[in-house]
């Protein structure tokens, strides 16, 4: 009895092993079956509004395509690069996946990263995006992606805040700076007109050093495109910002901690007055607001120099796995999410003014093309600069950015000094990320 | 059969912890010092390029800076939080009353163990405008910039940890329970004082235990990743940059995973030089009461 007990314990614990060590099988079976189940996974980052309204639309295409399996993996912005970068190279990743656009840079230098999107042109129209959208997604002749929309950096403001300190909202910079004693006045020394956190920081001054010259940061030389003493002259424009009290000083920032500015109490309790962010992400910056606190969206600031300088870019991008099972249906869903008039209705605005016409027409159609995604995008298309380089947003830039904000604002370097490193580091990064 | 089962059936039992263990630890961590002399991105296959990337490292100001606060961090964190986990267990070794109920009350924050919830409570608790500075401003004082001045965000940080000394508290708490009543007993009669008893027969006497703990909590604190990356993100400054940060943003989020490599093999050497040390410097400090030396 006992024998039989110890070889029934062995024997459980093989069947264990081999049952953990052998591959998956795919639970759905045959592929080419139609009837069976297929079964399909989705990944996007994104606020409490685009996750309920994107569910919502998976419930829908779901109820419509019965045999069709729908996953839903969403999560923050935070750390979402990192989770999508190991399930891409341990294959794990979703079919359907919502990517930022420099991504493409990263993962698929010779367009053979994700699905060829040219090949599902018979489930995914095509014709509703405009050529240079599609160039901008295209690497090798190879569609990585279709763009979800064109997304800028716009000013808005709390309305509350401003109207009780008696101050029209802004439309210079002159403006802006002499809005900031009366803040103080009014209604405390920790409440200022505008919120930069170091990345917001270091984009105001590519947006003086654009308004300015007319160049943007990255010329087609894959170099930046700014002298020093340019640079120079937009830190010491961001010195005066701080030292004028028109935003927080660094310090006075990071003393919140490491949290996204929406999450800020500075921001939340309406002490901030306006902020330099994407149209597409506003609406969560509205949601974190106490209260009944209304953000308006401004006008982009001028009084620097004669050229506009909004600062632009495909927003996100919805690729396929390239090895996903179910390419066709894959394709479907996507085509499905980007411009089904029943789907588009559901998901409004929620990632940002679509670039897909379809999309577009059943949204002016609706009357849902308003609130401050729309007002914001239509500013930045009037306005709109020279627009970035893929690298531009390569995270390891970004932390460069951030870490040259933080030297500065903390006095660690002076502006001229920042200006430098500014080219000489990014001219260095820029020459790694190209090879 | 029976005889080549009885044989090996021991090996059988332990499979699944073999197979564990190689393929989560032995096969990483060898791959990693593989690694850690190519150029990998993780898209294309790894090249070598032989001591490259610890030669990049050792150049780089931002590893220079990183292992500094990394060493800084452990040199506050290790001592304060023994030396708190001792004073606890030594006042809870005392017959008060409700004891039990101390120790419990003083375990519970270990039990939150390093999870990203704790660590977010504490980034709202030592906000600008947090509660820690709205007690403070309660009792009159400044309020202070704990996660904004580049001096006091990495005490912040230590702090957290000391915080959860409860695991070397209850092993410091067994070691003074097996301290025998009778030698407390002879001391006094002899007139010594609570100080000199602590000092004299105590603290001798649980060295072994002290070991035990500096080596567990130093090994722990060179890998402190959670508090840093949540509550202040490495700043400001990268003042609270450690180098598990580092070595975490250059595998995956730069993509450097030859370099990320590198930089987790230069951290193991160094835990592991540091636990020698200690191991060497054993035989000055370290008595065991059961062992041959007496």
């Amino acid at each position: 009895m006992k024998k039989i007990a110890k070889i029934m314990a062995i024997v459980l614990t093989l069947a264990l092993l081999f049952t953990a060590c052998a591959p998956k099988n795919p639970s759905t079976g045959n592929t080419g079956d139609q009837s069976k189940e297929v079964s399909l996974r989705f990944s996007w980052w994104g606020g409490d509004e685009r996750h309920e309204k994107t569910l919502e639309v998976i419930k829908l295409y779901e109820e419509l395509n019965p045999g069709v399996k729908i996953t839903a993996e969403y999560g923050g912005w935070q750390g979402h690069l990192e989770k999508i970068t190991t399930q891409i190279l341990g294959n794990t990743a979703a079919d359907i996946i919502q990517i930022n656009w420099n991504w493409i840079a990263a993962f698929s230098k010779d367009g053979s990263g994700f699905y060829d999107l040219n090949t599902l042109a018979d489930y995914i129209d095509l014709g509703n995006y405009e050529d240079h959208l599609l160039a901008q997604t295209t690497v090798n002749g190879k569609l990585n992606g279709l763009p979800v929309g064109i997304a800028g950096k716009v000013f808005y403001y709390n309305a509350n805040t401003w109207e009780k300190a008696g101050v029209p909202i802004p439309k210079t910079f002159d403006e802006l700076f002499a809005a900031a004693p009366v803040f103080k006045e009014k209604l405390g020394k920790d409440y200022y007109p505008f919120d930069l956190d170091q990345y917001g920081a270091f984009l105001m001054t590519l947006y003086y050093l654009e308004q300015k010259t007319g160049k943007p940061f990255i010329g087609d030389d894959n170099q930046v495109a700014y002298t020093a003493a340019e640079l120079e002259e937009a830190y010491e424009f961001y010195l005066k910002m701080v030292e004028a009290g028109v935003t927080p000083s660094i310090e006075a920032r990071a003393a919140a901690g490491n949290v996204p500015v929406d999450q800020t109490p500075g921001w939340i309790q309406g002490k901030y007055g306006g902020t330099y962010e994407w149209d597409s992400a506003i609406n969560k910056f509205q949601q974190s607001l106490e209260g009944d606190q209304k953000i308006v969206t401004g006008e982009f600031l001028t009084g620097i120099g004669s050229h506009p300088s909004a600062l632009a870019k495909v927003s996100m991008v919805y690729g396929i796995n390239k090895n996903t099972k179910y390419p066709e249906e894959a394709a479907k869903f996507l085509n499905f999410l980007v411009s089904d008039p029943r789907a588009t209705e559901i998901l409004g605005t929620s990632r940002g003014i679509p670039a897909n016409k379809a999309a577009v027409e059943t949204l002016v159609s609706k009357d849902q093309l308003k609130g401050l995604t729309f007002e914001g995008n239509t500013k930045v298309n009037e306005f709109i600069g020279q627009g970035i380089s893929p690298y531009f947003e390569a995270d390891e830039l970004q932390q460069f950015y951030r870490a040259v904000i933080e030297e500065l604002g903390y006095g660690k370097l002076t502006a001229a000094q920042a200006a430098e490193k500014t080219i000489k580091e990014v001219n260095r990064l820029l020459k790694e990320k190209a090879n | 059969m029976t005889k080549l089962l009885k044989k090996y059936e021991g090996m059988l039992y332990i499979t699944p912890w073999l197979i564990g263990i190689i393929v989560f630890t032995a096969f990483p961590f060898i791959t990693s010092f593989v690694l850690s002399f190519t150029n990998y991105n993780l898209m294309s296959a790894p090249k070598f390029i032989g001591l490259q990337n610890y030669i990049t490292m050792f150049r780089s100001p931002d590893f220079r800076k990183a292992f500094g606060v990394t060493f800084r961090y452990v040199a506050i964190t290790v001592p304060l939080k023994l030396a708190f986990a001792l004073f606890i267990a030594y006042i809870l070794n005392f017959k008060i009353k409700g004891v039990n109920f101390f120790r419990t009350a003083y375990y519970l924050p270990s039990i939150l163990g390093g999870s990203v919830a704790i660590s977010i409570l504490w980034r709202f608790l030592f906000a600008d405008t947090g509660l820690i500075n709205i007690f403070l401003g309660f009792l009159g004082f400044q309020s202070i910039s704990w996660l904004g001045n580049p001096t006091y965000a990495i005490f912040t940080l230590s702090l957290l940890r000391v915080w959860q000394f409860g695991s070397p508290m209850v092993i410091f708490l067994a070691a003074l329970k097996n301290i025998p009543e009778s030698l407390y007993e002879a001391a006094k009669i002899d007139g010594a004082s609570k100080v000199s008893m602590f000092f004299k027969i105590t603290l001798p006497l649980i060295t072994p235990v002290v070991f035990f703990n500096f080596i567990m909590q130093l090994i722990q604190a060179f890998q402190e990743f959670n508090a840093p990356y949540i509550i202040t993100g490495g700043g400001p400054l990268k003042s609270t940059y450690l180098l598990p940060l580092m070595i975490y943003d250059n595998s995956f989020k730069y993509f450097k995973m030859g370099y990320g490599s590198a930089l987790s093999w230069f951290l193991f050497v160094v835990i592991m030089i540091f636990t020698a040390i200690t191991f060497r410097s054993e035989k000055y400090w370290v008595h065991y009461s059961d062992g041959g030396d007496e």
